[in-house]
């Protein structure tokens, strides 16, 4: 077994402690409770959604390279899907949908497994952004022709950009860190946004006084801080699976945890405005696959580039 | 001969015990066996009747059968993948009672649509009311159609009818053999802006007929976007089906009364537009 194996492995059996502890957590709380308590039923929901997801990326993992850049081109999938239902479209705009679906969103995952990181930096910026109005606007409908497509751009560059910058952190390459350790940056992206998200809606619940944007989201200031500064924690803890040193880990961390916190505001502003509570209900208890990964399809791009810049 | 091969089926499907599911006790006994069902139901009697051709049938009926559920697990898995349907259940629970379904119908996606969201308990018994001359174009129609979906088979053209076809008796069969069914009282696709067409008086007349049972109204969103008329690819954007809460027909109510409650209550169910442009 290769130390990059023995390392996931250990992962994964830490990550199923927390969750086998979450689940006796929640079967306390069940059993102290009334029955059908709706809270706790919500948190087992929860939990429930929490270990398919690990699993889920725990098989991927395991799986490699390959494993991951599947999972997240369905996760692209499921979150542009998501998007798109909510957007403003014609008919005319139906090819150019399409395309992006079937065309764009496989290429870009395609480019990232490949490596070939001068196209998939640009190809959805430079050549969707421009090819796909084309293809709409020779259907000939003017109608909000500007709204269709600036609001298919955005759901593209959330859905399928972003997203594929998660695998694509496969493809950094740092002197004297091993190739194959490229997945355990994930893991460590992944981790330290999560459990940032998770303690600032604790503590938000808990201690959290001043909102943010009141009108807009519950987040508050000081679980953000908080959430942040254990993101940071958490990032020195996992620092060995990165090529970071242990102060480099938490700084970006606490980057990430920022950048993805502030990324859920933006997706609380669209929900918003579309007027719906979650993006869907694939996932029980969680909403959609954007509800899920909103912060990390936004840390993701930010992580990638810092990354590259001081270390590749 | 041909009547009678599907009853050696029935004699063994009709003792598996009824599973409990449902929370409520059925009202209405179930259909004997899927495929003799699908037998009384068809209205065309499938014109190979030589006792030859029947007794093949009755060997690959086995087989046959297994398929139809094989396809019919494989189109309802395609089509939740596609569009992620989620059934919405505003004014009914998902339990195992009778009831016709009645949706709009805007595409030809619109029956998997609802079949797929159904749960595979009440999925078992539902039987959608399609057109036989769609239905029977050809054979692979006619497998998909009469047996994997189980659909009660329908004339819409009076002049083709055969003797002795009545479209409303097929479907009053179908009712009183327990099963529920799923219908677009339209009659036919919508291609208007509209959003519904005028309802044909079938929903009237079987409401007339059982009226305990209850009348769902059945909203489909969104299919317009994932499948415009004239397009080839589905888009995979994400579905609901609305089911809202059931009507009856009045005592005294007349049939036009009674057709435009049930097309406002349908038309209730549409979500709002007003956060698009």
């Amino acid at each position: 077994m290769t130390s990059t194996n023995a390392e996931i492995l250990w992962l994964a059996i830490g990550v199923c402690g927390l969750m086998t502890l979450l689940s006796i957590f929640g079967e306390v709380l069940r059993a102290r409770t009334d029955v059908n308590n709706p809270v706790v039923e919500t948190f087992m929901t929860r939990v429930r959604s929490w270990w398919g997801m690990v699993i889920l990326f725990t098989l991927a993992l395991i799986a490699g390279k390959i494993g991951i850049i599947v999972l997240f081109a369905f996760a692209s999938f499921a979150a542009l899907r998501e998007f798109l239902t909510l957007t403003n479209k014609r008919q005319a705009d139906h090819l150019a949908l399409a395309l992006g679906f079937f065309v764009v969103l496989p290429l870009q995952y395609l480019f990232v497994g490949l490596g070939w990181q001068a196209l998939y930096t640009v190809f959805i910026p430079v050549y969707a952004f421009l090819m796909l109005p084309i293809v709409s606007a020779l259907r000939g409908n003017a109608d909000r022709f500007l709204i269709r497509v600036a609001e298919t751009q955005w759901a593209l560059m959330i859905a399928v950009f972003c997203m594929s910058h998660v695998p694509a952190l496969l493809m950094i390459d740092v002197e004297g860190y091993p190739a194959d350790r490229g997945i355990l940056l994930i893991v460590f992206l992944i981790m330290v946004v999560q459990i940032g998200d998770l303690l600032d809606f604790f503590f938000g619940r808990r201690i959290g006084k001043t909102r943010i944007i009141p009108k807009l989201s519950a987040k508050t200031w000081e679980g953000m801080a908080c959430g942040v500064v254990c993101a940071a924690l958490a990032g020195g803890l996992l620092a060995w699976l990165t090529p970071f040193g242990v102060g480099m880990a938490m700084a970006m961390a606490a980057l990430a945890s920022t950048v993805g916190m502030f990324g859920n505001l933006v997706f609380a502003a669209i929900k918003r405005d579309r007027g719906v509570k979650d993006w869907s209900h694939l996932i029980p208890g969680q909403g959609g696959f954007t509800d899920q990964l909103d912060s990390v399809i936004f840390a993701a791009p930010v992580f990638y580039h810092i990354t590259h810049l001081i270390y590749g | 001969m041909n009547a009678f091969w599907p009853n050696m089926l029935v004699a063994k499907t009709t003792k598996t015990p009824l599973k409990p599911t449902s929370p409520l006790p059925l009202t209405a006994k179930r259909p004997a066996s899927f495929l003799s069902l699908g037998r009384r139901g068809a209205p065309f009697p499938i014109p190979q009747t030589s006792a030859k051709i029947t007794q093949m049938k009755s060997i690959l009926s086995l087989p046959r059968r297994a398929a139809a559920k094989l396809v019919g697990l494989a189109i309802s898995l395609l089509v939740r993948f596609l569009t992620a349907v989620r059934a919405n259940w505003q004014g009914i629970e998902p339990i195992n009672k009778q009831r016709v379904y009645f949706a709009n119908h805007v595409s030809n996606a619109d029956m998997p649509m609802i079949w797929s969201c159904l749960p595979p308990n009440l999925r078992r018994d539902v039987r959608p009311v399609a057109a036989a001359d769609y239905w029977l174009k050809n054979k692979l129609r006619a497998f998909v159609g009469p047996e994997v979906f189980n659909c009660v088979l329908v004339d819409r053209r009076p002049e083709a009818r055969t003797d002795g076809h009545d479209p409303m008796q097929n479907i009053l069969d179908a009712l009183d053999a327990g099963s529920s069914l799923i219908i677009f009282p339209e009659g036919n696709r919508n291609m208007t802006e509209d959003p519904l067409l005028p309802f044909k008086s079938g929903l009237y007349n079987m409401g007339k007929a059982r009226p305990d049972v209850d009348l769902v109204p059945t909203w489909i969103a969104n299919v317009t976007e994932i499948m415009p008329k004239g397009e080839v690819i589905p888009l995979p954007l994400i579905c609901t089906v609305t089911f809202g809460e059931p009507i009856h027909v009045g005592d005294t109510e007349a049939k036009d009364d009674f057709l435009k409650r049930a097309s406002d209550a349908l038309v209730g169910l549409a979500p709002s537009q007003e956060d698009r442009l």
